[in-house]
């Protein structure tokens, strides 16, 4: 069966897809499979790791296992809902960024806003400006997902605005003018759906990227907050027992967030390989856009 | 009346001249032939019948196509025009239909402009889909469902030159006019499509004009020939005449080129 799978939508596909999905599977068997809760405390302080508890416990005794498990309930719903959030700000602005830079006055003005709006907020370095978003609005997660979706969306516009640029120059979409349909809907109904492919699967990264600014957000002190069973936080807990030999902690968390990352880069990068693949679908059909203008 | 004229007809993008004081009269319910070299202009102006230049183009001259001016109407009836009277079939089948929406919904959208339609969506398309049908099956499509079903993509080059076409048999439109419509297609699929092109022109009583290199087909199908150069007309006559010796030296170019 894995063959086979591999086979149809590339091995990048298969295994970042399997990774991605048993961690939604752990963050949603987390309270059924920790020999813990994530913010009991066992009593045992910086225990070694051992048949009682496989990854140790804390400096408050809490078991790192049961707290590396339930971290993604924190670190995926956060990640994946910034980036969805992101993704749907996107689709409009730069549909409209695309479709209407050389259209008009009231168009073009709008273009021009959404475009210089996104420069201005890619001015900043993504860390500082998300940190300085969640200092404003206060520390938490629903604040940590709407800092992320504000700081993401710049990429979404980007990808969808250069999509619709290439596309609007299609002679279907010459077509649809002549027909005498208005600009809109001929952004919406036949250009958007054509440049959505490329853009889904920046998802995937997207996610993983959230996810690690999350945990440095959490690390720093500005995303979540102890006792929170989160990856970031539990790093940074742990990194002052590092000097005194008591690692595991923050090894633990920082293994399974750098395998969570891998896993969605992995995933991506197998979606934008996909349509090579010669499978239908959306990112199928944008490949062959590509082929037939590059030869 | 439904022909199309032309009178010292002049485009030009800058100071380049695309169209030069174009000039000729077509019959209404006949097939007519634009030929010429590459950038000869065949293109720009059937896409001028429609109405269809860029922004930045400046037109001069009078261009009367069904009794309608493309470059002064009004919007309401450049509407009118473009949806009812006039059906251009670009050079590419393919390009030419969205990539991700479905022929059967392609049917929908077109035929969305016909007004007088079923209110509820299911029974809209059922009615729409079925003229569908009818008009690939006449179009000599055998299993019309496969087609409305699929992609453009997962359709051959003729094919999308049919869907396209059969476009014309819903819209009844009173000029088609059909860029290069044997291009990129083998020879008997260029034979059948010409001669469909020919019978549905007989019945359904339109003017067809067709930009073509081809001169074959022009010898087979057309009732007259306007040879165009760098924007111009070189020569306006007819198939006997211009293949009994072409007046001019376009012309007579194209017609040695095409006997070798």
């Amino acid at each position: 069966m894995i063959r086979s799978s591999i086979e149809r939508y590339g091995a990048k596909t298969v295994w970042g897809g399997a990774i991605v999905g048993l961690l939604i599977l752990l963050a949603l068997l987390a309270p059924v499979i920790s020999p813990f809760g994530s913010e009991e405390l066992t009593g045992e302080l910086l225990a070694a790791p051992s048949g009682e508890f496989p990854f140790g416990t804390d400096r408050r005794g809490m078991d790192v296992l049961s707290r590396t498990l339930h971290a993604p309930r924190v670190d995926l719903t956060v990640g994946l809902a910034a980036t969805l959030m992101a993704f749907v700000i996107g689709i409009p602005l730069g549909t409209i960024a695309g479709m209407f830079e050389d259209r008009g006055r009231l168009g073009g003005f709008s273009a021009q806003v959404i475009m210089r709006g996104m420069d201005v907020m890619q001015a900043f370095p993504v860390f500082v400006f998300a940190l300085a978003l969640v200092a404003v609005l206060g520390a938490g997660p629903v604040n940590l997902i709407l800092g992320l979706a504000f700081v993401n969306t710049p990429v979404f516009v980007r990808q969808i605005r250069t999509g619709i640029l290439v596309l609007r120059e299609e002679p279907f979409v010459e077509a649809a003018t002549i027909a005498g349909w208005s600009r809109l809907r001929i952004a919406f109904r036949h250009v958007l759906p054509n440049a959505l492919g490329p853009a889904a699967s920046l998802v995937s990264v997207m996610i993983g990227f959230s996810i690690l600014l999350t945990a440095g957000l959490s690390f720093v002190g500005a995303g979540v907050r102890l006792p929170t069973a989160e990856w970031g936080v539990m790093i940074s807990e742990g990194s002052n027992q590092l000097g005194t030999g008591e690692w595991w902690p923050s090894l633990f968390p920082g293994l399974s967030l750098a395998f969570t990352i891998f896993g969605f880069s992995l995933l991506g990068e197998g979606l934008r390989e996909a349509p090579s693949r010669g499978g239908s679908g959306t990112l199928s059909r944008s490949h062959r856009w590509a082929e037939r203008m590059f030869g | 009346m439904s022909g199309i004229t032309a009178e010292g007809f002049t485009l030009a993008i800058g100071d380049k001249r695309l169209l030069d004081g174009v000039g000729f009269d077509l019959a209404p319910g006949q097939t007519h032939a634009f030929v010429g070299e590459r950038e000869a202009g065949k293109t720009v102006l059937l896409r001028a019948l429609v109405g269809m230049w860029p922004s930045s183009g400046k037109v001069s001259g009078r261009l009367l196509v069904d009794g309608l001016e493309p470059a002064t109407v009004d919007a309401a009836d450049r509407l009118v025009m473009r949806r009812r009277r006039l059906l251009f079939v670009p050079a590419s089948g393919r390009e030419a239909l969205n990539p991700v929406i479905r022929v059967g919904r392609h049917f929908e959208d077109v035929c969305s402009v016909l007004g007088d339609q079923a209110k509820r969506r299911s029974q809209r398309r059922a009615a729409i889909h079925e003229q569908a049908r009818s008009a690939l099956l006449a179009l000599g499509i055998a299993d019309p469902d496969r087609v409305l079903a699929s992609l453009p993509d997962e359709l051959s080059g003729g094919m999308r030159k049919r869907v396209l076409l059969s476009f014309a048999l819903l819209l009844k439109p009173s000029v088609l006019a059909a860029d290069d419509p044997t291009g990129g297609l083998d020879v008997t699929i260029q034979r059948q499509l010409m001669d469909l092109l020919a019978s549905l022109r007989e019945q359904e009583g339109f003017t067809l004009v067709i930009a073509t290199q081809d001169l074959g087909v022009v010898a087979h199908y057309a009732d007259t020939i306007t040879v165009l150069d760098r924007g111009s007309v070189v020569e306006h006559t007819t198939p006997m005449q211009f293949f009994s010796g072409p007046d001019s030296q376009t012309g007579a170019a194209m017609l040695a080129r095409a006997r070798v």
